[in-house]
């Protein structure tokens, strides 16, 4: 059992580094499978001679991966904050979206774009207000000192809701570069990756989710009742407070980077519940996978399908991620609210 | 003594649910909380391993006041078997025994070769080792039960605390489990404090019962010497008759309500 879930950890990190190749293969320029590795030895140190046209570099070091490595990154974050989300409160529905915590962040980014900020400010717009609503959406959906599922989903929507109608607002009063930047934001995409962006974001990302990881123990804990959680030593409160901090700031990492892109947090935990079962010491490792898996996927599909037009990413990842998700839960009869 | 209880009075913003309540727990015993629906057992359990604190009055664990233990200290000594515990997740029997250990690990720590013999161990003693790469949600009402008492005696805890564990359970079950518990307290080493509802489970299984009536402990005892006609009508509310069994144990029958 222990061996299987290790076996498919590895094969889901077999899949990830294949799409990684199909990925900066992938596109509309003329250059040879074989340019892509003769420049990437060269770029590692192992081939020197590489005697490369100057348009292969830019093309595959300054567009292709900066990309590439941000959707990997990203779709780690998100479906890892969606995975424990799901987890401290102990709601299938809890993600990134439906629990307002995107929605803050992109009001946030868009209200620091809309004064002009550079990104590092919008970054940090971004996540100061996912940190707000979270703690908000928080507070609302605890009753009598105990977290009542119903209301948290149902605080999260109405807060999307006030924070999408703020954005709008503030689209409404924009110049229009800014606002060509806000919609950017809403539609959710790569189009503007670069290395600046890899460098913010990779060293947060990379030490949320080990962080997270570190707290596995907690989280299954948490998805017991609360006074089973308590009788196993774990100060619920404190820990849930946490891992909400964390999983905010990975949600506001990832929102602030590539827009807001749904589903991927929602479904890949969900996914890989359902193959791997709920032990989050597996279970977040696992979802990450997915979640860079299916979003660099998604992202290759969506500017190699209709050239040289992008189909938003997140269309996609619904389009591909929603169909996958029914197939696994037809299978499985008895998964029904299963976290 | 194991636990000392000295009164302890707890409410809900205004309303009182536990008043001016003392008593003690010596060593290797089987003690049942009944009372009518209410009374505050479930309270007064949650308040034992400090998932809820005391208005006023104190408790001790091993004469250690139980507001200067840590949580996860508690959970070394205590091990809780709640009324409602919630399988809707993809835990194997084993992972879900295993989080037994908890307690006992440090952040970065790793389950090591011991935390999984204890674990197969407790496993073999409720009998469901075999079923240990199992999802729990394949599981029996029974065999769930079994899991949950697996996972709190992993804790390798002093006491063990049940929230009415016969609840859900038929009647062979029921025999079952109250058999399985006189076992862990003769051969482990272990005390029990358990909320019951049925009067003569109670009377069958524990070395003393307390009966916890509108917020206050009416008797605290072995059987045979506090239960009575008196006491069960001014407690219950129903008129019983009280009769001992060739084996010399206590047989209960209601007739009616008063």
């Amino acid at each position: 059992m222990k061996k299987n879930k290790i076996i498919i950890i590895e094969l889901l990190f077999i899949i990830l580094i294949i799409v990684f190749f199909i990925s900066i293969f992938q596109g509309y320029s003329n250059i040879t499978y074989k340019e892509v590795i003769k420049l990437l030895l060269n770029k590692i140190g192992f081939y020197n001679n590489a005697n490369l046209p100057e348009y292969v570099e830019t093309i595959i070091i300054i567009v292709r991966l900066p990309r590439i490595i941000l959707a990997i990154l990203i779709g780690a974050a998100l479906a890892v904050s969606g995975c424990v989300m799901q987890g401290i409160f102990r709601n299938v529905m809890a993600g990134p979206y439906t629990t307002g915590i995107a929605s803050g962040a992109s009001f946030g980014a868009a209200l620091f774009i809309n004064f002009g900020f550079s990104l590092k400010f919008v970054t940090a717009g971004a996540f100061l207000f996912s940190i707000f609503t979270a703690f908000f959406v928080y507070l609302l959906a605890v009753k009598n000192s105990y977290l009542q599922k119903e209301r948290l989903i149902l605080s999260g929507m109405v807060i999307s809701l006030f924070f999408s109608s703020l954005v709008s607002f503030i689209q409404y009063l924009s110049s229009d570069p800014n606002l060509r930047e806000i919609i950017f934001w809403i539609m959710g995409g790569f189009w503007k990756a670069n290395w600046h962006s890899v460098k913010i974001v990779l060293p947060i990302i990379l030490i949320l989710i080990i962080l997270l990881n570190t707290y596995y123990r907690e989280l299954n804990a948490l998805l017991l009742s609360e006074e089973e959680a308590k009788s196993l030593g774990i100060n619920c409160k404190k820990v849930r407070m946490i891992i909400l901090i964390f999983s905010s700031l990975l949600t506001a990492s990832a929102v602030s980077v590539s827009g807001i892109i749904a589903f991927i947090g929602l479904i890949c935990p969900h996914i890989m519940r359902l193959i791997i079962g709920s032990d989050n010491k597996y279970l977040l490792i696992a979802s990450a996978l997915a979640g860079s898996i299916l979003l660099l996927i998604t992202d290759t599909l969506s500017r190699s399908i209709v050239y040289p037009v992008e189909i938003p990413v997140g269309i996609l990842t619904s389009l591909l991620g929603v169909p996958f998700f029914i197939f696994l839960l037809k299978r499985h009869k008895k998964s029904n609210q299963i976290l | 003594m194991i636990i000392k209880v000295n009164d302890v009075s707890f409410k809900y913003d205004s309303d009182v649910i536990l008043e001016n309540i003392s008593f003690e727990i010596q060593d290797k015993e089987i003690i049942s909380i009944i009372g009518p629906n209410g009374a505050g057992k479930t309270t007064l359990l949650k308040c034992l391993y400090k998932s809820l604190k005391p208005k006023t009055g104190s408790i001790y664990l091993f004469n250690k006041n139980l507001n200067l233990y840590k949580q996860k200290e508690i959970a070394k000594k205590i091990g809780l078997v709640p009324q409602n515990s919630e399988h809707n997740y993809f835990f194997t029997v084993e992972e879900a025994v295993i989080m037994g250990r908890y307690p006992h690990h440090k952040k970065f720590s790793k389950e090591t070769k011991e935390d999984f013999e204890i674990a197969k161990r407790n496993m073999e003693l409720t009998d469901i080792y075999k079923l240990k790469d199992k999802y729990i949600t394949e599981l029996s009402g029974g065999e769930f039960q079994r899991l949950i008492i697996a996972r709190a005696l992993t804790q390798t805890p002093t006491i063990l605390l049940f929230d009415e564990p016969t609840l859900h359970l038929d009647l062979k079950h029921q025999f079952e489990l109250l058999e399985l518990l006189k076992r862990l307290v003769d051969e482990n080493n272990i005390t029990i404090l358990m909320v019951l509802h049925d009067i003569n489970l109670a009377v069958r299984f524990s070395d003393k019962i307390l009966i916890l009536s509108n917020k206050k402990i009416i008797a605290y005892g072995e059987p045979e010497k506090i239960l009575n006609v008196e006491i069960i009508r001014n407690v219950f509310g129903v008129e019983v008759e009280i009769n001992k069994s060739k084996t010399g144990i206590l047989n209960i029958f209601p007739i009616k309500a008063v």
